[in-house]
């Protein structure tokens, strides 16, 4: 098999797509600060109602949770309760973490086909926001089958990585599943006293998982 | 009995390790089939679609970036050094200084993590450097980081507020003297810990002098640099790093205030907040580099997706759990027991403790909240109340193990200090916590008669 159909029939490309996804959503996020910011300023300022303001930000919001959701996957940020599966020995730990990552596809995969199908239908109808900025909701509505799609194929890496894995096919320290949770659930920035991380596109698939804060 | 299945199934899906919002979207996936019939599957997105599409809930993206914005710059070691020149003269000021710098922290941030961890990296390694014992200098950081989600802006209490359709601008006015309060609480009781722990340590000390003969070279007592004998601090140097942080409660100032003058929804103020941290950091500062910029955005999508994704998929639950009626009849089963509702409050109080033990805040207020709604409001108790008891609960559970996040955090930014020492130096502060909890359930106006000032 040559290296280019092993990488797309193993899914590594998905690490890519996810990461991408994590670049999309940053920028998402300071769009909507500043959509809303312009709203506030806006109707403070000059007097004029916000029309389009609250519910672009809202779309933005919608962009970040859920097409933010694979580069979140990537980075082991979906925080889970880790007790029970951490205190088993490697394999069978393993064999948990493909279940638990397969039954989480299967959720995905249900909201993917419920999302698609809601999408459709708004675009066969051409419905739009019921707002009188009336965004179109074909748009509105491919937000969420998109992102739970990068959420599929992520999930699908780690199914295939662990799969391997569990037939010796793979090294234990290289697969993403079992790297879940690193328990440094810091602020990335405040304990990295290194001002180099994991950026850059298409950084190695193997690379450390940036901690993330989940005490909130 | 169909809410007991529905919490058994969510159970073992977060026992075997998924994560917490695909477990609860499982769960929902089945009692659909289960319990409502597949006919209702084709809403199961717009469920999802409809729990994330809520402007409100914009403030916590926002929020959580101002506070990593925050936590890159300097402003943590500016906050500490200003207590320590006000503090120093005290008993124990310097791990005073860390719990006054913490409270200030979090009302520029709504989590807690961030707050230990940006703290305890300055704090921490100053701490011990000048002979604060190691207990005391972790659990003043680790308890004062847990502040972040009580004092405004908070991320839990901004989930409360959305579950229970309470106005979030109260609970946020709600959470700032308990937030004063038990600031002073824990600065009372490591006047008295400094002093119990330095006898504790005197005592060991003359111990392993007794025993190891020759090496006894005059450390028998831990040098304190806090305390009377600390280095003098003139009223200008006091003055100098009161202004340094100047800057920062001036934007507090204004975040809350264009919240409260009613210029902005919470969701605007953190934008503009945003925007002014944006232009503090970049004008008044030195600049945040490019690619600590692209880091911060990052690490706010992922604090962001994992928030967001548990709301998402907990809106579905809790529509399918109120068209089974479950809240409703729980609030009906607890009320025909006839028992006093402060013997129900302390129940719902050790529940939740435990829950707190092992998930996150956000995980339990979204999945209790509406659950847990009718019954308080069934009962009497204030709901904005309720929201600043159960964020204190919260805030135990971040310093208790197995799970206590913030215990994690601040080894993760002090690997050299043993997890025993952070657990042990964080535990006297669960009972100060709980204390308060007490406390403000006697004297509810402490918590209640901001909001009702402003409102």
């Amino acid at each position: 098999m040559t290296t280019t159909l092993k990488y797309i029939l193993t899914f590594r490309w998905a690490n890519l797509t996810s990461e991408v996804s994590g670049y999309l959503s940053g920028v998402a996020l300071l769009g909507a600060t500043f959509s809303t910011m312009h709203g506030v300023t806006s109707r403070y300022f000059l007097g004029h109602p916000t029309i389009w303001q609250t519910e672009l930000s809202v779309y933005l919001l919608l962009f970040v949770t859920f097409v933010g959701g694979a580069y979140g996957l990537k980075q082991h940020a979906h925080v889970g309760v880790d007790l029970l599966v951490e205190a088993l020995p490697a394999r069978p730990q393993l064999l948990l973490r493909l279940v638990a990552s397969t039954l989480s596809l299967g959720v995905v995969l249900v909201v993917l086909w419920t999302a698609i199908a809601m999408w459709w239908e708004a675009t066969q109808n051409g419905w739009t926001s019921s707002t009188v900025w009336a965004a179109p909701l074909s748009i509105v509505y491919a937000i969420l089958p998109l992102g739970m799609l990068l959420v599929a194929c992520q999930y699908v890496a780690f199914v295939i990585e662990g799969v391997l894995g569990l037939f010796g096919r793979k090294p234990q320290e290289e697969i993403a599943i079992l790297k879940q949770q690193n328990p440094e659930l810091s602020a990335a920035h405040t304990s990295d006293p290194e001002p180099a991380g994991p950026v850059g596109l298409g950084s190695s698939p193997s690379a450390r998982p940036a901690p993330t804060d989940r005490s909130m | 009995m169909q809410g007991a299945i529905i919490a058994v199934m969510a159970l073992v899906f977060f026992l075997i390790g998924m994560p917490i919002a695909f477990a609860l979207g499982l769960t929902s996936i089945l009692s659909i089939l289960l319990f409502l019939g597949p006919s209702e599957f084709d809403l199961f997105a717009k469920f999802i679609f409809d729990a994330t599409n809520d402007f409100g809930l914009l403030a916590i993206p926002l929020f959580v970036l101002m506070g990593n914005l925050f936590g890159g710059s300097t402003v943590s070691k500016h906050l500490f050094e200003a207590g320590e020149a006000w503090l120093s003269k005290i008993r124990g000021g310097l791990a005073m200084s860390s719990v006054m710098a913490s409270s200030i922290f979090a009302a520029l941030t709504g989590s807690s993590a961030a707050t230990a961890a940006a703290i305890g990296h300055v704090a921490v390694p100053e701490m011990e450097q000048r002979g604060v014992p190691v207990r005391i200098a972790t659990g003043a950081v680790a308890a004062g980081g847990t502040l972040g989600i009580l004092i405004p802006p908070s991320v839990t209490l901004i989930l409360y507020g959305i579950a229970s359709e309470e106005s979030i601008g109260q609970l946020f006015a709600a959470g700032i003297m308990p937030g004063i309060v038990i600031t002073i609480l824990f600065c009372i009781w490591i006047y008295f810990g400094t002093q119990l722990e330095e006898r504790r340590l005197a005592r060991m000390a003359e111990n392993t002098e007794k025993v190891s003969v020759g090496s006894g070279s005059g450390t028998s007592a831990t040098p304190t640099s806090a305390g009377p004998d600390a280095p003098d601090f003139t009223w200008s140097q006091r003055a100098v790093a009161l202004l340094k942080v100047l800057p920062f409660l001036a934007l507090i100032v204004g975040v809350l205030g264009v919240l409260y003058a009613g210029v902005a929804t919470p969701s605007e103020a953190a934008a503009v907040g945003v925007v002014m941290v944006l232009l503090l950091i970049g004008v008044a500062y030195r600049g945040l580099g490019g690619r600590q910029f692209v880091k911060v955005l990052l690490e706010t999508t992922n604090q962001s997706t994992m928030i967001l994704m548990i709301v998402a998929f907990s809106g579905v639950i809790a529509t399918v759990l109120s068209f089974l009626r479950v809240p409703q009849e729980l609030a009906g089963i607890v009320t025909e027991m006839d028992l006093n509702k402060w013997i129900i409050m302390v129940v719902i109080n050790i529940v939740l403790l435990v829950m707190g033990c092992f998930l996150p805040p956000v995980s339990i207020i979204v999945m209790v909240t509406p659950i847990l709604y009718p019954l308080i409001v069934g009962l009497g108790f204030d709901p904005i109340w309720f929201g600043i008891i159960m964020t204190i609960n919260m805030e135990i559970g971040l310093i208790t193990p197995p799970v206590g996040l913030n215990l994690y955090v601040l080894q993760g930014v002090v690997p050299h200090i043993a997890l025993k020492d952070i657990l042990m130096g964080a535990l006297p502060y669960t009972f100060v916590l709980g204390g308060s909890i007490v406390l403000f359930s006697i004297f509810p106006w402490i918590v209640t008669f901001l909001p009702k000032l402003l409102y």
